[in-house]
């Protein structure tokens, strides 16, 4: 099945990243695809590459990145959102791309299932 | 064509009019969007933003019919256990009953929440 991810929680704030983050490798091992990942609202602060996790604590942006090389996942970041806090398209990770919305409504229609964290 | 539902359960805010750019956008691609206002976010459907020095919301909600999304809901129950009038909402939603809620949910292909 091919699957997109709609992750809306931040990640300081709530465990959305990283219970989309289970989820996401759980359907890839299971076989599923995963065709994009899409970061709004509050999620995009994943995508900040100034983030820096203290050492004792899981960084959660390079498990992404890594999730991502390894399985192919798009991982994209709403520029409109981004904006809004702060975060432009020079600030954006290694492995996020920075889009419109339109690709969230094309991710619906090009997946089998949208699961929204 | 994929058929999306909005489940709108958020107060008013900067999070709850970002919710409402996704809808408008699903409208400009032509998916059949419907929208349900249930527990907390029928807020949005009462009062005015620009009061708190925020943006209405239901100004940015009257924008939807514009751009073809049409069908829009509210949770009767979630109206009344707070108070709310039918009559004090000045957006076109229809009240619905919570199993009603439920079909929308099995007849959407597609559901996103707030």
């Amino acid at each position: 099945m091919k699957l997109s991810l709609l992750i809306q929680g931040g990640p300081l704030s709530t465990s959305a990243p990283s219970t989309a983050l289970h989820f996401a490798r759980e359907a890839v091992s299971l076989g599923h695809t995963l065709y994009r990942v899409f970061l709004y609202k509050d999620a995009v602060y994943l995508a900040n590459r100034f983030n820096s996790a203290p050492a004792d604590e899981t960084d959660l942006q390079s498990e992404w990145q890594t999730f991502a090389t390894d399985s192919g996942a798009e991982l994209t970041v709403c520029i409109a959102a981004g904006q809004r806090r702060g975060i432009v398209e020079d600030d954006i990770a290694e492995g996020f791309s920075i889009v419109g919305l339109g690709q969230m409504i094309e991710a619906m229609f090009e997946s089998d299932r949208t699961v929204t964290f | 064509m994929r058929s999306v539902l909005y489940l709108v359960r958020q107060f008013p805010g900067e999070l709850a009019n970002e919710t409402i750019d996704l809808m408008l956008v699903s409208g400009v691609f032509e998916l059949p969007t419907s929208v349900v206002f249930i527990g907390n976010g029928v807020w949005q459907l009462v009062g005015d933003g620009s009061k708190i020095e925020r943006k209405d919301t239901a100004r940015a909600l009257n924008a939807l019919p514009m751009y073809d999304v049409e069908s829009l809901y509210v949770d009767e129950t979630s109206l009344a256990v707070r108070g709310i009038a039918f009559e004090d909402i000045d957006l076109p939603v229809q009240a619905i009953s919570p199993s009603e809620v439920t079909q929308l949910l099995h007849d959407h292909d597609v559901v996103i929440g707030d």
